[in-house]
């Protein structure tokens, strides 16, 4: 203890310098909390925002129908899995995708259609309330369709509007009919604005001749980060379908994420070995000023490990407090960030577009205790550490050379 | 004529009418089954339409959707677009004369040109020595693989000309499938109005 108290008052010998020190590492300490949080909480958005669009934490499909894409490879028994997500509490959206051809007037083009149960839809994802004009399907829009923003400019049709559709129904023979356009989506990934048509699956089964006919089964759940449990209870509802959970749906986007991750640990321990050059200098400098002090000290017995520790709790004290200090303005700001956000609308437009995913412009940072444990447990590591070469340094003095230094 | 495609999901037969004027233009009507009567496709140069009768309205085919397949047939909407002009995308060489399978035969290699916009690498056309009536044309893809077979058959008096009444297509990659059209009856050189190439002949 009485060490400890050795330390303290060294520190203060030089007030100006170890308040420098402090303040540095503080800002070193705050600005990584702030970071590292802001990065979770734009990621987790980021990833709440393409979950919540179509995809969902899970799915079910035919055994082949990722690989083939055959619109006959359609899952078994679908009602049954909807009944039994339903009881586990789990939301399930089914869809139907076919395929076809959609024209308004003089214009035509290519389009994916997806047969969705609407009031479902909207119980499970976000894609429902993303309507830009109009409204999104509802069990009485009969014949009602909600396509994509991009189709709608190139087949210049408006709400309300009608589109002929051709396509080729399960029994081979040519399905047509007349939609209304009900809604426009806004933009929220290329795949929907460009070709997406959205339609009522019964309106769906009678257009491709296809009762019945589900290609995938997506799932949300209130707690996406028990995926592992998520898929658990999938697992045992699923029966001879394929079930893959987002992270195997969305391998890039999964493996992005993973690397962001890497990519921040890497930085924070760059951030920490700043400070601890800091520390190193301050430490240096404090030892440089000692060096008679230390040939005394040791002439009169004190042992080279007592001066190492003595140091090393210096520098020990000296990122304590900015840790502290560090702590409480890095949780401050990112409590605010994550209450208000950074909000760029002003210059991004209202969502970014990010290889196919929209992201929302407005940044939001989350307050892990994770993140900051992280900043505390490396500074308190790196900065001792960074001490120990000037202690090194002033252990091995020799009495007599140290006490004739100038 | 009447065409009859079998995949691995469904079998169906279609009963169609076609007039045909040159090369450029040609008019289909389906006359059976019940659900598809009164589906009609009009072919002017490189532009198709379709019209449907049920929801009464006239489309286009865009560029996009011509590779597609024509009536759930394993034909594309390029190759009823197409078919008449390989004179134009192809260079021909005659690779082989004499006996096959106890016929003589032709065999002649059509080997696609650079600026064609076509998806066959090349096609190899069988045909009988004396009467030049096609016996197959084998479609290689653009990495010279073999990709379907077109055989004919039953050639059969037509008006003064020979013709064989069947063709049938069956796809390298799904040899159970095929699309077969059995010609019924042709009228060679019949007098037929401009006014059936038109749009407005679409929706009659």
């Amino acid at each position: 203890m009485e060490s400890w108290t050795l330390a303290w008052r060294n520190l203060w010998r030089n007030r100006r310098r170890t308040m420098i020190t402090i303040a540095g590492v503080t800002a070193n300490v705050a600005v990584l909390i702030v970071l590292l949080c802001f990065n979770e909480g734009v990621l987790e958005n980021g990833l709440n925002n393409v979950l919540r669009v179509t995809i969902g934490d899970a799915q079910i499909h035919a055994p082949n129908y990722r690989r083939e894409k055959s619109f006959y490879d359609v899952i078994s028994k679908p009602n049954e899995i909807l009944k039994k997500a339903a009881e586990l509490g789990y939301n399930a959206a089914p869809r139907s995708f076919g395929f076809g051809l959609a024209a308004a007037g003089k214009k035509s083009s290519g389009a994916a259609f997806w047969g969705v149960e609407p009031e479902l839809e909207k119980q499970a994802f976000d894609l429902p309330g993303k309507v830009e004009t109009g409204q999104y399907l509802d069990e009485k829009a009969e014949m009602g369709a909600v396509i994509g923003k991009k189709l709608a400019k190139k087949l210049k049709v408006g709400v309300g509007d009608e589109i002929v559709v051709l396509v080729q129904s399960a029994d081979g023979s040519m399905g047509n009919e007349l939609f209304r356009v009900v809604g426009i989506f806004k933009a929220v990934g290329e795949n929907i604005d460009r070709s997406a048509i959205m339609i009522r699956s019964q309106d769906f089964a009678s257009l491709f001749a296809a009762d019945n006919m589900v290609h995938e089964i997506a799932f949300t759940t209130s707690k996406p980060q028990e995926l592992t449990k998520t898929m658990a209870d999938l697992e045992t509802i699923k029966g001879s379908n394929e079930l893959l959970s987002w992270k195997q749906l969305l391998e890039a986007f999964s493996e992005m994420m993973t690397m962001g991750k890497k990519f921040m640990g890497l930085f924070a321990f760059i951030f920490a070995l700043v400070a601890g050059l800091g520390v190193m200098n301050t430490m240096l400098m404090a030892t440089h000023d000692r060096v008679k002090e230390f040939g005394v000290l040791k002439a009169l017995g004190a042992s080279s490990g007592r001066i190492l520790t003595g140091i090393t709790q210096e520098a020990f004290i000296l990122s304590a407090f900015s840790c502290i200090f560090g702590v409480l303005i890095g949780v401050a700001v990112t409590m605010y960030l994550e209450n208000y956000g950074l909000d760029l609308r002003a210059y991004a437009g209202e969502t970014i577009n990010f290889s196919g995913v929209s992201l929302d412009s407005v940044y939001k940072a989350k307050l892990v205790f994770e993140h900051v444990r992280l900043a505390v447990v490396m500074m308190l590591i790196i900065c001792p550490l960074s001490a120990l070469y000037p202690a090194f340094k002033a252990a091995r003095l020799d009495p007599v050379v140290a006490m004739n230094h100038v | 004529m009447s065409m009859k495609v079998k995949t691995a999901h469904w079998t169906r037969t279609v009963e169609i009418e076609f007039w045909a004027q040159g090369e450029d233009k040609s008019f289909m009507q389906i006359t059976a089954p019940k659900k598809e009567k009164g589906v009609k496709t009009l072919r002017v140069d490189k532009d198709m339409w379709n019209f449907l009768p049920k929801v009464k309205r006239v489309i286009k085919v865009p560029s996009s959707m011509m590779g597609g397949s024509w009536m759930g047939s394993h034909f594309s909407n390029n190759d009823l677009v197409k078919q008449s002009r390989m004179d134009e995308d192809f260079d021909a060489k005659i690779t082989f004369e004499g006996k096959r399978n106890n016929q003589d035969v032709i065999e002649i290699t059509g080997m696609v040109r650079e600026d064609a916009v076509i998806v066959w690498g090349k096609v190899v056309l069988v045909c009988d020595a004396k009467s030049l009536i096609p016996i197959q044309i084998d479609y290689y893809d653009e990495d010279m693989k073999l990709a379907r077979k077109m055989t004919f058959s039953e050639p059969k008096m037509f008006g003064k000309r020979n013709i064989p009444a069947t063709m049938k297509i069956v796809p390298t990659d799904a040899p159970d499938e095929y699309t077969e059209m059995r010609y019924k009856s042709i009228d060679f050189d019949a007098d037929i109005s401009d006014k059936i190439f038109t749009k407005r002949n679409l929706k009659r």
